[in-house]
């Protein structure tokens, strides 16, 4: 069954075609990861699967058009985790996490004991419960990410979109951040959408790969059909080694040609 | 001061941010203080103990008797009483406008006047006063009313030129759409003023601000839009909160930012608008208060909001206390009392606050 679905999706921004025509499916459960050099779409592809950014074509969510849903019930069916997140510098974390509890309250509710309860729970997930009381504008990198996906968790949505979600952090903090967000979807059975730029964790992570290049799908299936060196050399013009490892393909770079520096 | 404004976070660890008991009391302490002498202080000084009598003798079945003469009865409900409600009215708005504004336009400088209120306010004024409309007295006076209708023009000016003209950026739109309708405004308010040199010190007590013209006609004119506007605003302290994070995320987290964009503007600039009509441009309010409850008690608006309202009330019947006490028999006007007490004070909250 299919969790996400999109078809023929176009967007235009003015004149230019920034998507043209994604056929995209992700089933339930599913962690899709859709790669592709800079300025190939894929921003843009996930704000429009997350009803952010006007588009034509078919969304479907668990079976049901996006174009049906209003904003607040999207929001219980779709958490983001944006690339770069505005942050309130003076919120407190709590507050923060406990914004994502926002589609469940009425216009003039405020938080049940349940919806505490969840926030605090998803700060216990990400490991960052210890910093609940201090202000967003104290915390690290690595701590402000763990407290964003924690905020997109307490929304209790099934699907999960995530922009680049390790590109703030170092190697180590990547590897775990994405232990954690595998380990909650197989927990929670969340379908994962996620844009990555490090094509290795993105093979390694992922169950299947999109690669789009000016806004339109030029493979897409396991990661193993995905990274070959064949495509990624004419997607990214880039020059690059494929080492075939267990859990997927390792894509590092490799210089072809050393300029002598006497000439 | 110092100790106050240092809260420790780590006490309040389990919760969501929340107004404490403690806070509210002090905030209405305060503007229950302010408006005791405003009542008992000024040019016949009254006693505390007659005052306290004479308030609860009119509550309901409370007999008793204060021992103030007809005179000194007069001097606490018809002249005292009235002025001391209208700035709790009109100090409450403006703080509480500013801080909703503040909120939907995550601009720390935003404050009533943003949209043009002001500038069409006073645009309303001087034309009512050159064209010899209003004496700037009284419920029927024409003073207020075009005040007040100048300002909602202005506003809706720029609410309509801020949203034709700006799709991917609707909150710097209509900033600028308010900076140009209020230049617009203010242009032709000192062409009108400049053509009838009569009446200039008409218009200025207007543009500086006053209290002083208040009786219970004021207060009755302005308390319905102020308690509905107030509110609505105290309504929608938590959507505010969620602004925070932007305008693409709050959508995310599921709230509609358009309709509460402009829910907040709206209320905002009507209370704004009826306020200003019979106080003029008291200005600085909206800007201070909201600040320095924000430094001093945390950034969430469900608790910025609710001791706004108080401690705006409490802020301006002050600054107006001051403003006839100051340089007696003769009145400062309250603007340049508000700006006067409250920079310093400001500046002060601003370095000893460890928020920032």
């Amino acid at each position: 069954m299919e969790m996400i679905s999109c078809r023929s999706l176009r967007v235009s921004f003015g004149t230019t075609e920034v998507l043209s025509g994604i056929n995209l499916e992700v089933p339930k459960g599913g962690w899709t990861a859709v790669v592709g050099p800079n300025g190939s779409g894929k921003t843009t592809l996930l704000r429009t699967v997350a009803g952010l950014q006007t588009s034509q074509g078919l969304i479907q969510i668990d079976g049901h058009s996006l174009g049906a849903y209003t904003r607040k019930e999207i929001a219980k069916q779709i958490a983001i985790v944006p690339q770069q997140p505005v942050i309130p510098h003076g919120m407190r974390v709590l507050d923060y996490v406990l914004l994502g509890r926002t589609s469940h309250l009425g216009i003039f509710e405020t938080e049940k004991k349940s919806d505490i309860e969840m926030a605090h729970s998803s700060l216990d997930e990400l490991d960052v419960s210890f910093a609940e009381a201090r202000t967003m504008g104290t915390l690290s990198g690595g701590e402000l990410q763990r407290v964003v996906v924690a905020r997109a968790l307490t929304q209790g949505s099934p699907v999960l979109l995530l922009d680049e979600p390790t590109t703030a952090l170092d190697i180590g903090h990547q590897q775990e951040m994405l232990e954690v967000i595998d380990q909650l979807r197989y927990r929670l059975s969340l379908t994962v959408l996620a844009t990555m730029h490090d094509l290795t964790l993105a093979g390694q992570y992922a169950d299947s790969l999109i690669l789009i290049e000016q806004g339109q799908v030029v493979a897409s299936g396991s990661p193993q059909e995905v990274l070959t060196e064949e495509q990624i050399t004419r997607h990214y013009g880039a020059s690059i080694k494929v080492i075939n490892d267990e859990f997927g393909p390792i894509v590092t770079p490799v210089r072809r040609k050393k300029l002598n520096s006497l000439e | 001061m110092g100790s106050s404004i240092q809260v420790d976070d780590s006490e309040n660890h389990e919760g969501p941010a929340k107004l404490k008991i403690w806070w509210f009391a002090v905030a209405a302490l305060t503007a229950g203080t302010v408006v005791l002498l405003g009542l008992i202080l000024g040019p016949a000084s009254l006693g505390i103990r007659e005052v306290l009598v004479e308030v609860l003798d009119h509550l309901p079945f409370v007999e008793t008797d204060s021992g103030l003469s007809a005179r000194e009865q007069a001097i606490v409900w018809e002249i005292r009483l009235p002025r001391v409600v209208l700035g709790l009215l009109v100090g409450a708005m403006l703080a509480t406008a500013g801080a909703s504004y503040q909120g939907v336009f995550r601009n720390p400088l935003a404050d009533p006047y943003l949209l043009g209120v002001a500038a069409g306010a006073g645009f309303g004024a001087t034309v009512a006063i050159v064209s010899g409309l209003g004496d700037g007295i009284g419920t029927f006076d024409a003073v207020p009313m075009f005040a007040f209708a100048g300002a909602l023009v202005a506003v809706t000016l720029t609410y309509l030129v801020g949203f034709s003209a700006g799709r991917s950026d609707p909150v710097t739109s209509l900033v600028l759409a308010g900076v140009a309708v209020a230049s617009f405004f203010t242009a032709v308010q000192t062409f009108v003023q400049q053509r009838d040199s009569e009446t200039i010190r008409q218009v200025y007590f207007f543009v500086l601000g006053q209290l002083r013209t208040a009786g219970w006609d004021e207060v009755i004119l302005v308390s319905p839009y102020v308690g509905v506007c107030l509110v609505v605003l105290l309504l929608l302290r938590r959507r505010l909160d969620v602004l925070g994070v932007g305008d693409e995320e709050a959508g995310s987290l599921g709230v509609d930012v358009r309709l509460v964009r402009l829910a907040t503007v709206l209320a905002a600039s009507l209370g704004t608008a009826a306020v200003v009509a019979v106080s003029g441009l008291i200005g600085f309010v909206g800007i201070i208060v909201p600040h320095t409850i924000r430094l001093i008690f945390g950034f969430s608006y469900r608790v910025i909001l609710p001791l706004t309202v108080l401690f705006g009330g409490a802020f301006l019947v002050g600054a107006d206390l001051v403003a006839r006490l100051a340089l007696e028999p003769a009145e400062i006007p309250i603007g340049v009392v508000t700006a006067f007490m409250g920079a310093p004070f400001f500046v002060l909250v601003l370095r000893t606050s460890r928020r920032l």
